[in-house]
């Protein structure tokens, strides 16, 4: 199907006829506007006026049209490939969203789900399992190995993560925050994508993008901090504490199952790496301590990831319980 | 010697990391050709300008490049997946495509993708259903029970988005003068 495939040559042109930002919004505005069934003839006489008015007007048009064509006049097979990707998992799981907001007073939990009714919560991972839920209005939480949290609080927008880890997709601002929640703090949605991680001690957040506002628990509203991609804060008491930023892409590769390291010991990744196993891997962290690594791990197959490690650090893996198996350094 | 520098040696970086990144990522991928390719692309990135952070360490800014490049890779194979699986369910019992064909397809859809991807989810959904299925608006804001002006703004979003992806982000001019 050559017609999606060819992209518009771009000629040199005059700096002028080069759309700005908000030329290619109004373009855009425009033909949103033309394609609902409000356009009148006015509206049609007010578009073409505006698009012979300068040549980046015209060209901003020329080119959003052409990707409009791109895919509505491209093959099925290509259009059934987005829908695969992007439009029929989602509706999946908000219709199994309904049934549980339907069906779901705590009595209904509590007598049909054991393990929902000790934990009381509505959604929860065993280990090394990720979930996906999207809330009613659109945002997606991805609960983490080993997690437990009550979803979909105060109108949809509130999720209280009772342990483990969660990554927040925040759909949109709505005129209720969207907030996570721990017993440490809260982390409130000023934009879009965050994480939220639950220890014993205390919550660790971590921005993906846009803003997110952190406050402890115990503070009453004082004490919170702003933090930007990539910053983090952890959250205990009445104290919240700015560690060292990470990067963006990073915070939230675990939900795409890897397990991103970048010089840290040895033994904390062996840590990391236990949170997805239900068998352990033994290993004497002080023994590691003077090892760094630097690498991806596949968190989906944690055996597969010590033997990375195992060719780029200097350790022996003990088999002999293959559910759990020890680490050892290396004698020279 | 400067803990950042502002320009970077591409062909110094090649000389000292090249080999141990090679290294890194046949690790990572368990395949050589892969490998090699990846090595490659991570350093037509550099070259591209496309990464300026500031290099504190060379391998771990290779590292962090290069990590981002098998996340794509990644996401491609998930979009190769889809369009088989979509090719099979529609052209029951046809021959499977060429390789040209599935790299064509593929790579226009990675850039749709990528659009899409930076849209919010109702937005991409509003997008599709009035790109792909050709919905009305006023279908649209009933399935997503969002209004009219909202679908809308949300369709507009989305061929801005589109927009940046193919031809980059529009930029403001520069006061004539």
């Amino acid at each position: 199907m050559r017609s999606l495939m060819e992209h518009r040559a771009i000629e040199p042109r005059q700096d002028n006829s080069e759309p700005t930002p908000d030329i290619v919004k109004r373009a855009a505005e425009w033909l949103a506007h033309l394609e609902s069934d409000d356009a009148d003839d006015a509206d049609w006489a007010g578009f073409e006026a505006w698009r012979s008015e300068h040549s980046a007007h015209e060209l901003a048009i020329e080119r959003l049209g052409g990707l409009g064509e791109r895919l509505r006049g491209g093959s099925e097979v290509e259009r059934e490939t987005l829908r695969r990707l992007f439009l029929r998992p989602r509706r999946r799981m908000g219709g199994a969203l309904l049934a549980v907001t339907v069906l779901g007073g705590v009595g209904w939990l509590a007598t049909t789900r054991p393990e929902v009714q000790l934990y009381f919560a509505d959604e929860r991972t065993a280990v090394g399992e990720m979930r996906s839920v999207t809330l009613a209005d659109g945002s997606r939480v991805v609960l983490s190995t080993d997690s437990a949290a009550d979803v979909g609080q105060n109108g949809g927008r509130s999720v209280r993560l009772l342990r483990g880890e969660l990554l927040a997709e925040v759909a949109h601002q709505g005129p209720t925050p969207f907030v996570v929640q721990t017993r440490d703090g809260t982390a409130e949605a000023l934009g879009t994508a965050f994480t939220v991680r639950k220890d014993a001690e205390a919550t660790l957040v971590t921005v993906v993008s846009s803003h997110v506002r952190a406050c402890p628990a115990k503070s009453a509203g004082t004490n919170c901090l702003t933090l930007a991609p990539g910053e983090r804060a952890r959250l205990k008491g009445d104290e919240a504490i700015r560690l060292d930023p990470v990067s963006p892409s990073d915070a939230a590769a675990w939900s795409e199952g890897w397990l991103p390291v970048e010089d840290r010991a040895l033994g904390d990744v062996l840590a990391e790496l236990n949170r997805w196993r239900s068998g352990p891997i033994r290993f004497d962290a002080a023994a590691l301590s003077t090892q760094r690594v630097s690498g991806m791990f596949p968190l989906r197959d944690t055996d597969q990831a010590l033997a990375n490690l195992a060719r780029s650090q200097p350790i022996a893996i003990d088999r002999s319980d293959p559910a759990s198996p020890i680490v050892r350094l290396r004698v020279k | 010697m400067p803990a950042a520098t502002a320009t970077i040696d591409v062909s110094a970086l090649y000389a000292l990391h090249g080999d141990w990144l090679k290294a890194w990522l046949r690790r990572h991928t368990r395949c050589a050709h892969r490998a090699s390719d990846l090595t490659h692309d991570t350093f037509c990135r550099i070259l591209e300008g496309a990464d300026t952070a500031p290099i504190r360490d060379g391998r771990n800014y290779l590292a962090t490049i290069a990590r981002r490049l098998v996340i794509d890779e990644a996401r491609r194979a998930k979009v190769e997946a889809a369009f088989l699986d979509a090719y099979h369910a529609l052209m029951d019992g046809a021959a499977e495509p060429g390789p040209d064909r599935i790299a064509e397809a593929v790579s226009e859809l990675l850039a749709i993708t990528r659009a899409l991807h930076e849209l919010p989810d109702k937005a991409r959904r509003a997008y599709l259903l009035s790109r792909i299925e050709g919905w009305n608006h006023a279908d649209i804001a009933e399935e997503l029970g969002v209004s009219k002006s909202m679908v809308k703004q949300y369709v507009a979003k989305g061929y801005a988005r589109c927009y940046a992806v193919t031809y980059g982000a529009p930029r403001d001019r520069a006061p004539a003068g």
